[in-house]
């Protein structure tokens, strides 16, 4: 267009209407309704934008309005709440109450969605953000084909959140019943790892910089850690997690899309499908165990009660809704290696776990020691305060870069010591992070799937896990294994030890 | 009170800052972080203590955290220097880490500014980028002042109230010495240009587009800079280079475009009007058919932040100011 000016211009979501499933749901009150309003406050939605809630929950426009003032104005805590935005944002909230297995839905969805483009002057657009329990997630796909909704004058894109089926067959009949309605290219599975700005900055950290890319392959690189720890229990997710487990819960979704994103090649161009190519190969080159290889190469846990801090913390078999002889594992730790030539040799230990010592998500890069060792003290039989160079990738909290290597210490002799170079993102940009759901709801009203997760992409990460889970679900574990407020069971340990390796403490 | 100043004292003082603010009692646990991503100059003729100055700089140190150096040219043409450092501290949100930067104020007699640059040089943080906004722009015209502006990358000035033809030259001059040049009057535009381009984007269709007049009302008897650029802006936009008209308008209260109170674009196909309202209101007029939006005036911290994320060059804007420069002769 001739008045563009890409430099200054925010880029802008195209006109469209979001209809809501779930909208009365956790989701949408705490994460998608506040990133809108952040999104219109920042003018980065089109004019006319509107949004068409739906849930089981009789509601009129009016008191889907309050309801999602109120919980703006609790999920918001980083910005101040702005009356004036709300009321224009708000003008563009209706809602159509309904059960989303209920034919007639759609016809009223249908009726208020020609409504509100006639009324509000907007082309025939529209987003469906399947905010609903994943059961619905195809009834509700077929449904809006069955009602012709799935096409119209504009385009038509499904959002899909997590989880994208519970194993490998349950998946690929997932992608399959939603493309029979939609085309790959209008599916958006999300996965809000990937639309942290910090995941993000990886791709840039190795792209954009040239000395970093040099070093990122299996002659520099010892091993990879990915660590995404959660201080806190199941909160009230018990029944959920229950069926889920924390190897379902994070690792197959989040913790391989930022493996891939650590260990994919450079694409040819920042564009959607060839960054996706990229992830997806990266994920397709992991190695799958045989049953027999994983108990070396996985490790489950489960957290049992403790004191931290003076006050008592349930174990997770004595929290709310949790059967008290729940098998689930809270914790799960896995080795992966990629075969291929950047990565041969190189494991990849990923972890995650409920009440684990802190709150941390991070990736560390390893690298090797130097090959020779001039200096008194260094070198690998050096004790802790001399270690390797390490490359930590902070994900949340305290996000930022930190690079370890080796200094001399004032005084005589030439005695080494690990110093740390260290980048803040607070302090470097301090301004506002746009949260990942912000980012990727901009991107989906784009049209831009770079950060969405691809049908081949969910496939291959459940084929990586899926030996896992197989044997897992056949296996007897001693639950609890851990402490709450501890970094895992001991076997996790183990299983880096087997290897001459230990886990960082982030 | 010294005649000289000695730079490498200055980086001394600066760093015993640090070591002093580390040695603080209390500041055990909560580290102190030194961040700097750039050196912004900042060369005025009033006290960078008054309270709009130290609002705008307090606004934008923590999102470009930098080396500061307030350059403050008070006084006839004795060579008189003065020079002290502090530092500024802030908490980041959520965290009990204090981030500082730190500042140099230098004082300077008029007569002095040409014994700035050597003295500058050597205060810039290494490797990173160096920023001058020049707060009036007749500082530009100080002896001396064009090698003190040579230790920047790029040149940030304001044309808005200024003779408009006499800061485009400035601003040419600036240019034709290889520097990048940011004029905050068109930044003020950003906005008025981002809802012109939106609404032009849905409802012109696919091009060729056809523009046959632009018209930009603007407060005052003449056009400003504002007026000038926004014309020359979209006239650029378009091949045909469409006439330009200008009339002078009564203005419904305070302007976000700096001066601007309407724009509109006119050809055989489409007449698009954007008016002000007053208090941040916009009436769009594509045809017959009338909305409304806001367009929120704008702070100096607001528009220097936008010039600070812009590190090269500007192509938009320097075909703007070639066309506004035009304008200004056409209308002499």
């Amino acid at each position: 267009m001739p008045l563009d000016d890409p430099l200054r211009f925010h880029r802008r979501a195209e006109p469209c209407v979001v209809v809501l499933f779930g909208a009365n749901g956790d989701l949408a009150r705490r994460k998608l309704i506040p990133a809108l309003f952040h999104m219109r406050c920042e003018r980065l939605l089109p004019p006319g934008f509107a949004v068409v809630g739906n849930s089981r929950t009789p509601l009129t426009d009016e008191a889907f309005r309050e309801k999602m003032r109120a919980a703006v104005r609790e999920f918001s805590a980083d910005t101040p709440f702005q009356p004036d935005h709300w009321d224009e944002f708000a003008r563009g909230l209706f809602y159509v109450p309904g059960d989303s297995r209920d034919a007639g839905l759609y016809q009223a969805l249908r009726s208020r969605i020609e409504e509100v483009t006639a009324g509000r002057e907007m082309p025939d657009n529209v987003l469906f953000y399947l905010a609903t329990a994943p059961a619905l997630y195809a009834p509700i796909v077929e449904q809006l084909g069955r009602a012709g909704l799935a096409n119209g004058r504009g385009w038509r894109r499904v959002v899909i959140e997590k989880p994208f089926g519970h194993d490998t067959a349950s998946a690929s009949e997932l992608c399959g019943r939603v493309q029979r309605v939609f085309q790959e290219s209008e599916i958006y599975r999300i996965d809000h790892y990937l639309g942290k700005e910090t995941v993000q900055n990886i791709l840039a950290f190795r792209f954009g910089n040239g000395i970093f890319e040099p070093l990122w392959n299996r002659r520099y690189v010892d091993h990879i850690q990915i660590t995404a720890a959660e201080s806190i229990g199941v909160e009230g997710r018990g029944a959920y997690y229950q069926q889920a487990g924390a190897l379902r819960d994070m690792i197959q979704n989040h913790l391989l899309q930022v493996m891939a994103t650590v260990g994919m090649e450079p694409p040819a161009a920042f564009e959607a499908e060839a960054v996706r190519d990229e992830r997806a190969k990266l994920l397709r080159s992991i190695r799958l165990w045989r049953p027999e290889e994983v108990p070396a190469h996985a490790v489950a846990g489960q957290y049992g009660p403790a004191r931290i801090g003076g006050e008592d913390v349930p174990g997770f078999r004595q929290e709310p809704g949790v059967d008290p002889e729940s098998r689930t594992e809270t914790y799960a730790a896995v080795t992966f290696y990629v075969d291929n030539w950047r990565w041969a040799g190189v494991p990849f230990y990923l972890r995650t776990g409920k009440r684990l010592a802190r709150r941390v998500t991070d990736v560390a890069i390893q690298f090797r020691p130097a090959p020779h060792s001039l200096f008194e003290g260094s070198g690998p039989a050096a004790g802790r305060w001399i270690q390797p160079n390490l490359l930590v990738l902070r994900i949340q909290p305290d996000e930022g870069i930190s690079l370890r290597f080796l200094a001399k210490r004032p005084g005589s002799g030439m005695k080494l010591r690990s110093v740390s170079m260290d980048f803040n993102y607070g302090a470097g940009f301090g301004v506002r992070t746009p949260a990942a759901y912000e980012t990727l709801l901009l991107d989906a009203m784009a049209g831009d799937a770079t950060l969405y997760i691809r049908e081949d992409m969910v496939e291959a990460s459940w084929r990586a896990v899926q030996p896992v889970l197989d044997v897992w679900s056949e296996s007897e574990f001693d639950f609890p294994n851990y402490p709450a407020g501890s970094w895992g069971p001991p076997e996790a340990d183990a299983m880096l030890a087997r290897s001459g390796r230990q886990w960082r403490n982030p | 009170m010294t005649a000289a100043i000695r730079p490498e004292r200055l980086l001394r003082e600066l760093s015993e800052l640090w070591a002093q603010s580390a040695q603080e009692p209390g500041s055990a646990g909560h580290e102190v972080l030194r961040a700097c991503s750039m050196t912004l100059m900042v060369l005025t003729a009033s006290s960078p203590d008054k309270p709009e100055m130290t609002e705008t700089l307090g606004a934008l140190i923590p999102v470009y955290p930098c080396r500061l150096i307030v350059i403050e040219v008070a006084g006839g043409p004795e060579r008189r220097l003065e020079a002290s450092v502090r530092a500024h501290c802030w908490r980041t949100f959520g965290s009990r880490r204090q981030v500082c930067i730190e500042q140099v104020h230098l004082r300077a007699a008029a007569g002095a500014v040409a014994d700035l640059p050597p003295v500058v040089r050597a205060l810039t943080a290494p490797d990173l980028p160096v920023v001058l906004w020049c707060i009036q722009m007749d500082l530009l015209d100080l002896d001396g002042a064009g090698p003190l502006l040579q230790t920047a990358g790029k040149v940030i000035v304001d044309s808005h109230g200024a003779e408009p033809g006499a800061a485009f030259n400035r601003i040419e001059t600036l240019r034709s010495r290889g520097l990048l040049v940011a004029d905050l009057a068109w930044t003020r535009l950003t906005r008025w240009r981002e809802l012109l381009a939106q609404t032009f984007a849905s409802c012109a269709g696919a091009g060729p587009y056809e523009v046959e007049k632009i018209t930009v009302a603007h407060t005052g008897s003449a056009p400003g800079a504002e007026a000038l650029y926004l014309a020359g802006w979209l006239r650029d936009a378009f091949a045909n280079r469409p006439a330009c008209v200008f009339t002078a308008a009564e203005t419904p209260g305070e302007q976000a475009g700096g001066g601007i109170v309407a724009a509109a674009i006119e050809g055989p196909a489409l007449t698009l009007t954007l008016s002000t309202l007053g208090e941040g209101g916009v009436e769009v007029r594509v045809g017959e058919s009338v909305s409304w939006t806001r367009i929120e005036p704008r702070d100096e911290t607001s528009l220097l932040k936008e010039e600070l994320a812009i590190e090269g060059p500007d192509p938009v804007f320097e075909r703007a100011l070639r066309e506004a420069a035009n304008l200004t002769r056409q209308l002499r």
